[in-house]
C-alpha cells in the first residue's frame, strides 16, 4: 500500500509517515504543489493525503488534475482551514474524506483504512482478525461465524481498535473518535470506559477472546 | 440646542440689545441737540430784545405769541436755560417750554426777561424719528429671522444629512460613508474628510479581522504537528506512569488549545460576515437533529429532557450559524446540568428557550455570564467561556436577542428571533 502525503509542514508529514510506516504502509512525502504534481503524474497511489493550503498552489487544483484522469479515489483532504466551502468543493471534486487539523494519528489511520477498503473492487471489504470477521459494508461483526449483537457505537469502537491494532490508543483519542462531529465532543472519559466494558462483555458472551487490553494510565490496546 | 437656533439667538439677541440701547440713547442725544438749537435761537432773540429795548420801552414791547415776557425786578436772577411745563388755555393742556431767563437794564430800571419756546413741534419730530428707527430695526430683526429660516432649509440640510449618516454608521457593517459633494466649501470639506476617515478605518478593521483569521489558520498546523508528535510519543511504550500522565496532560491541553482556536476562528468568521447564506430553517427539525447527537451524553448523566416544540415555526437565517447556536446552547445545558437533572426546551415561532436544573439551585452571575473566558463554577471542567460568546455574536449578526434568567430553580437561556 503506497500513500502520498501532500503537506507543507515538514515535521507533521514526517510524523504521519512514521506512524503509517509502522502500519506497513509505504509513504512518500510532497512538501509543495509542484512536487505533488510530479508525484501523482508518475504513480497511482492507493491513498493521497492532501493539504489544501500549500505554499505554491491550491491543493484543490491537484484534486482537479486527478479528476481529469478519474483518479480521485482515495483522496483524503487534511486542512487547517475549516471552511465549509472548501469541504464542499473538495467532496464535489471527488475527494473521499475530509479531516480537520489537528487530528489524532490513530484517527487518520482509521480513515485511511476505510478509504482503502472502499477502493478495493474485489469485494473484499471484510476484515478478518483471528475469530473476528468484520463486514465493513454491512457493518456487522461475526465471532466464529456467529453474529455479534452490538450497538453502532460499539461497532465503531471495535473497528477503530482493529484498524489500529497493537497501538496504544489513549482514552482521549477514543473519545474524539466516538464523538465525531458532535459539537463540543465527549470530554467525559467514563463514557469510554463504559462502552468498552460493555463491548468486552458482549464479546466474551459470544465466545470471543479478549484482545482489548487496558494499559494502566495510558488507554487501551487491541493486542493480537 | 440646535446650531441654527444657537446662531439665531445670538444674532437676534445682539440686534435686540442694540435696539434697546440705541433707540433711547439716540432719542436723548437728538433731544439735547434740539434743545441746543433752540437755545441758540433764543440767544439771538436775547440780542435782538436788548437792541429793541434801546429804543422801545418794555411796556410797549410786543413779541410773537407773547413768547418774550419782560417784567421789572428788584433783584437780578441768574441767567439760565431750562425746561418748564406751562398751562396753555387755548389747548387746554400742559405744554413743555424751553425758557431763557436773563437780566437787562432799560431806562435805568432792572428788568427780568423771559424768552420761551414751545417744544411741541420738536418733540413731534423727535418721536417721528424714533418711531422710524424702531420700525427699521424691527424690520431688520424680522428679515434676519426669515433669512435664518430659509438658511435652515437650504444650507443646513446637507449638514444634517451628514450628521444622520454618521449617526447610523457602523464600522463593521458599511463599506465607508459615501457622503456627497456640496457647493458649500465647509460641508464639502467635511464630507470628503469623513469619507476618507471611514474608508481608512474600514481598511484597518478588515486587515485586523483578516489577520485574526489567518493567525488562527496558521495556528492549526503547529497544533497538528504537536498532536502527531504526542501520538508518536504515546506509542513508544513502555512509558512510566509519570510519563504517561505528562503525555496525557499535554494531549488534553493540545486538544483544548485547538478547540479554542477553532472557536476563535469561528468568531472571526461570524464577525467577518462569512455566514450570510440565509434560508428557511425549521427549528424543531434542527433541534431534534442536535438532540440526537447528545442522546448518549444525556443518558449517561441520567438527564431527562422535556421539550415543547409544538409551537415552533420557521426562521430565516444561516443554517450553519443556527446549528452552532442551538448546538452550543444544548451543549452548555448538558455540561452544566447535575446528575439526574432536567433539561427543558420550549420553542415557539419567535423564541427558543432552554432551561437546565441549576447546580445546587443557585442562579448564575448574570454580569459575568456572557463575558468571554469567564469561568463560572470552578468544579466544571469546561467554562461557559467562549461558547456563550459565540452564541452572543451569532445573535448580534442575525439580529436576535439572547438573555439569561433564573426561574423555577432552572437556568434559562432565551433567544428571541
Amino acid at each position: 500500500m503506497k500513500i502520498l502525503i501532500v503537506e507543507d509542514e515538514e515535521k507533521l508529514s514526517e510524523n504521519i509517515a512514521l506512524y503509517l510506516n509502522q502500519e506497513n504502509y509505504v509513504c512518500e512525502i510532497a512538501l509543495n504543489f509542484h512536487t505533488a504534481m510530479d508525484k501523482i503524474g508518475g504513480f497511482d497511489y492507493d491513498c493521497i493525503l492532501l493539504d489544501i493550503t500549500l505554499p505554491d498552489g491550491n491543493g484543490l487544483n491537484i484534486l482537479r488534475e486527478l479528476k481529469k484522469d478519474k483518479r480521485t479515489n482515495g483522496v483524503i483532504i487534511i486542512s487547517a482551514k475549516n471552511a465549509l466551502e472548501d469541504k464542499i468543493d473538495g467532496l464535489n471534486l471527488g475527494a473521499d474524506d475530509y479531516l480537520d487539523k489537528p487530528f489524532h494519528l490513530s484517527e487518520l489511520s482509521a480513515r485511511i483504512a476505510a478509504v482503502i477498503r472502499r477502493r478495493r473492487f474485489d469485494g473484499s471489504s471484510n476484515i478478518v482478525v483471528n475469530e473476528f470477521l468484520i463486514d465493513t459494508v454491512a457493518r456487522t461483526v461475526f465471532i466464529n461465524n456467529k453474529l455479534l449483537e452490538i450497538t453502532k457505537m460499539q461497532y465503531d469502537l471495535l473497528l477503530y481498535f482493529v484498524v489500529n491494532k497493537n497501538r496504544v490508543l489513549s482514552k482521549l483519542a477514543i473519545a474524539e473518535h466516538l464523538s465525531d462531529d458532535n459539537a463540543e465532543g465527549f470530554d467525559n472519559y467514563d463514557v469510554v470506559y463504559a462502552h468498552i466494558k460493555n463491548l468486552k462483555k458482549k464479546i466474551a458472551e459470544a465466545g470471543g477472546n479478549d484482545y482489548i487490553k487496558s494499559i494502566y494510565g495510558m488507554g487501551y490496546k487491541f493486542e493480537v | 440646542m440646535k446650531l441654527t437656533n444657537h446662531i439665531a439667538t445670538r444674532y437676534i439677541g445682539v440686534a435686540t440689545i442694540v435696539l434697546l440701547i440705541s433707540v433711547p440713547l439716540f432719542y436723548v442725544v437728538l433731544q439735547r441737540v434740539m434743545w441746543n438749537s433752540i437755545d441758540e435761537t433764543m440767544r439771538f432773540q436775547k440780542e435782538w430784545t436788548e437792541e429793541q429795548l434801546k429804543t422801545i420801552s418794555p411796556e410797549h414791547f410786543v413779541s410773537f405769541n407773547n413768547d418774550i415776557i419782560i417784567l421789572p425786578r428788584l433783584f437780578p436772577y441768574k441767567e439760565r436755560y431750562y425746561n418748564e411745563n406751562i398751562y396753555i388755555p387755548y389747548d387746554n393742556e400742559m405744554v413743555t417750554f424751553r425758557v431763557l431767563e436773563f437780566n437787562t437794564k432799560a431806562g435805568g430800571i432792572l428788568y427780568g426777561v423771559r424768552i420761551q419756546k414751545s417744544l411741541v413741534e420738536s418733540e413731534d419730530v423727535l418721536q417721528a424719528i424714533a418711531a422710524m428707527q424702531i420700525g427699521v430695526l424691527l424690520i431688520l430683526l424680522l428679515v434676519l429671522m426669515l433669512i435664518n429660516r430659509s438658511l435652515q432649509k437650504n444650507v443646513w440640510i446637507p449638514f444634517y444629512n451628514t450628521l444622520d449618516k454618521l449617526h447610523k454608521y457602523r464600522i463593521d457593517r458599511e463599506e465607508s460613508l459615501n457622503l456627497p459633494t456640496s457647493k458649500i466649501e465647509e460641508i464639502d470639506s467635511l464630507n470628503r474628510s469623513l469619507n476618507d476617515l471611514t474608508k481608512h478605518n474600514k481598511e484597518i478593521f478588515t486587515t485586523q479581522k483578516e489577520f485574526t483569521e489567518n493567525a488562527s489558520h496558521e495556528l492549526q498546523t503547529p497544533l497538528a504537528t504537536m498532536q502527531s508528535s504526542l501520538d508518536l510519543l504515546w506509542q513508544t511504550s513502555p512509558l512510566s506512569e509519570e510519563q504517561a500522565i505528562l503525555v496525557q496532560n499535554l494531549t488534553e491541553t493540545n486538544i483544548r488549545m485547538s478547540k479554542l482556536n477553532k472557536s476563535l476562528l469561528l468568531l472571526a468568521k461570524i464577525d467577518n460576515n462569512q455566514f450570510t447564506d440565509k434560508k428557511e430553517i425549521h427549528m424543531d427539525k434542527l433541534t431534534e437533529k442536535i438532540l440526537v447527537q447528545y442522546e448518549n451524553n444525556f443518558a449517561q448523566k441520567n438527564i431527562q429532557i422535556q421539550n415543547d416544540i409544538s409551537l415552533s415555526g420557521t426562521i430565516f437565517a444561516d443554517e450553519t450559524l443556527m446549528e452552532t447556536l442551538i448546538g452550543n446552547l444544548i451543549s452548555n445545558a448538558f455540561r452544566h446540568t447535575p446528575l439526574n437533572g432536567y433539561v427543558d426546551l420550549q420553542i415557539s415561532n419567535n423564541s427558543f428557550k432552554i432551561g437546565n436544573t441549576a447546580n445546587e439551585g443557585q442562579p448564575l452571575d448574570k454580569e459575568k455570564l456572557f463575558r468571554r473566558f469567564q469561568k463560572q463554577q470552578l468544579n466544571i471542567q469546561n467554562s461557559f467561556g467562549i461558547g456563550l460568546e459565540i452564541c452572543r455574536r451569532i445573535c448580534i449578526q442575525s439580529d436576535f436577542d439572547i438573555y439569561y434568567e433564573f426561574s423555577d430553580r432552572k437556568n434559562w437561556f432565551v433567544v428571541i428571533f
